[in-house]
């Protein structure tokens, strides 16, 4: 009975969920979604609309001043931070790293939230990251430094570091950012497969096609307070986009696709 | 490679113990050293054997100590604060001690008057720089920074002013020896107090070696990753300051090694705290044991440490980056 109702709690759950910087000027407030197992979310929203905060209160990086985040049915708040990070991995924006450290050792970090104060990873932890590095084909990268790599390169092995941490929740923020085309549509591959895996994923865009293209749940926020969330295909409409990013942009279908795509008209 | 480095150490003391005004053999002194636990032959004369154990031994243990805390506790501060730049100074330690000794000088309290002074000293200057850095309202690393900046700079000023309504004739010379730094005066009892400070605390810094990687990641980077930053920042500023404090009131403030000694460890065993903490260590005590060798043999008269870490650690400072083409 009991394991029964564990397996049925949803695994991301957020219940009037409020935030401000200042009192006067709350970021978003009230905000309510649920993410299942194997969900992908896609946030979207203008520039300085609140995804990352909303992303930082999930991580518990930030205290939200009211509602709840429901991990498996566990209040964030109660939970100590290295048990929250065997649930919830976290997938920040390029951040520039202040020394060399080759990429196995890096991947390796994200081992931390098992390993008992004073103990150092084993040797199990190291053949681990060696199969996450293989896993995704960056197996030649291992010996080299962080700071000789490229960006996909970089973002592939962040994305390893947090396989490690064996969470079944992933964030991630604009984890297609400053990534070339072909990058860019290889990380949506594997965020897809991560999700056929039974991960959970909450990431942010700025390329609605994202939400088309992984045919996941979409989340909106506009930055003037007001939420909604759907499935992509549902809530996604031409007067949503214009009201968003305050441009005409054109919902199509791609015959040859077989999807719909959002395009901007001629401009010049 | 630490093996390496540690048989280094203990080759660099023998070869130090030997060398001097009064020249013995290496394994003459290792001879004499393992004279005193195992029954040996005896091919040298009490004078020898009291140069090796009275005179020397504690000034040579006093360098390897005190070089390995100042290395072991700028490895972690370059660590936790995400800066290579970032020496064991950093919030003030030295700057603080410096003043405790010159107002200890200035009060003519005696050797162990100038350590406490010294010691307190130093401490009430991190624990300024802490306190300041609260007033920012922001728990980051960068705001310690800049308090410890500020801290280091108040401190400064009153060591100015010490010297300057200081003696000239003795307390002035006494201090400005001091803000040098010599093991000179080291005896078996400072060697006493420095030892179980510096198994403690570093002990402490080696065994979290690795978290340290962790947090120099940056605050949030290293959150989601389950540490506990204030915690553990915390724990490891509170060690690597007792080391600093302890290492720089027996001594004196030398300049240089926390700063210089880290980025050697990484030439030798990369950036992975995992062995970066312990070679900086080794390379450390290793350094100011050869400088110390030098300081007292370069001239008739003892040369400051400071003095020769300066030069040295300047030139191996340029070696490096050219080596490196670090990004700054």
């Amino acid at each position: 009975m009991t394991r029964a109702r564990q397996t049925e709690h949803t695994r991301l759950n957020v219940a009037g969920l409020g935030y401000s910087y200042t009192p006067q000027n709350p970021v978003f407030s009230a905000l309510d979604f649920s993410v299942e197992k194997g969900e992908i979310l896609v946030l979207l929203g203008p520039n300085g609309s609140g995804k990352t905060t909303l992303l930082n209160c999930i991580a518990g990086l930030l205290r939200p001043q009211e509602g709840v985040v429901e991990l498996d049915g566990v209040d964030l708040r109660s939970l100590r931070r290295d048990l929250l990070a065997q649930k919830l991995g976290y997938l920040p924006q390029a951040q520039q790293l202040s020394f060399d450290f080759a990429v196995l050792d890096y991947v390796v970090m994200g081992r931390s939230p098992y390993l008992r104060f004073g103990t150092v990873p084993s040797k199990a932890d190291y053949a681990r990251a060696w199969e996450l590095l293989e896993r995704l084909g960056i197996a030649h990268l291992g010996v080299k430094s962080c700071g000789r790599i490229s960006g996909g390169e970089r973002q592939q092995a962040q994305i390893a570091r947090i396989l490690m941490q064996d969470t079944r929740l992933i964030l991630m923020d604009e984890p297609t950012n400053h990534l070339d085309y072909g990058n860019q549509i290889r990380t949506l591959r594997l965020i897809a497969s991560l999700a056929d895996e039974g991960y959970s994923i909450v990431m942010t865009s700025h390329v609605p096609d994202h939400a088309i293209l992984l045919q996941s749940s979409l989340g909106v926020i506009d930055g003037k307070g007001s939420f909604c969330t759907g499935a992509a295909g549902d809530i996604l409409t031409e007067s949503l986009l214009e009201e968003l990013y305050g441009e005409h942009i054109n919902l199509l279908y791609l015959e040859n696709c077989g999807r719909m795509t959002c395009v901007p008209t001629c401009i010049r | 490679m630490l093996v390496v480095l540690a048989v280094l150490c203990v080759l660099a003391v023998l070869f130090s113990l030997g060398v001097g005004r009064f020249f013995i053999p290496p394994d003459t002194v290792f001879g004499i050293i393992i004279g005193q636990w195992f029954p040996v032959e005896q091919t040298w004369d009490a004078l020898a054997q009291n140069v090796v154990l009275n005179t020397r031994m504690p000034r040579v243990l006093g360098a390897l100590l005190v070089g390995a805390a100042l290395s072991l506790s700028g490895a972690t501060y370059q660590g936790i604060f995400k800066n290579p730049l970032v020496s064991p100074d950093l919030l003030g330690v030295s700057s603080g001690a410096c003043v405790g000794a010159s107002l200890a000088i200035m009060a003519h309290t005696g050797a162990l008057g100038i350590q406490v002074a010294a010691f307190s000293c130093g401490i009430v200057a991190v624990l300024l720089s802490v306190a300041i850095s609260k007033l920012f309202r922001q728990d980051s690393a960068l705001a310690l920074v800049l308090s410890g900046i500020v801290v280091g700079g108040l401190f400064s000023a009153v060591l100015s002013l010490c010297q300057y309504v200081a003696n000239v004739y003795e307390e002035l010379a006494q201090i400005v020896f001091w803000t040098m730094g010599s093991v000179k005066f080291v005896d078996a009892v400072d060697l006493w107090t420095l030892l179980p400070v510096i198994v403690v605390f570093g002990g402490i810094l080696i065994a979290l070696r690795w978290r340290v990687n962790l947090l120099s990641l940056g605050e949030s980077e290293a959150s989601t990753l389950g540490v506990n930053v204030k915690l553990l920042r915390g724990l490891t500023i509170v060690c690597s300051t007792a080391l600093t404090a302890c290492a720089v009131s027996i001594t004196g403030s030398i300049g240089w090694i926390g700063l210089i000694i880290p980025h050697v460890g990484r030439l030798v065993v990369g950036s992975d705290n995992n062995f970066l903490l312990p070679a900086s260590a080794l390379l450390g005590g290793l350094f100011l044991v050869v400088v110390d060798t030098l300081a007292r043999n370069l001239s008739s008269s003892e040369i400051p440490l400071s003095i020769i870490t300066g030069i040295l650690g300047a030139a191996l400072f340029v070696a490096i980056i050219a080596r490196r083409r670090m990004q700054l």
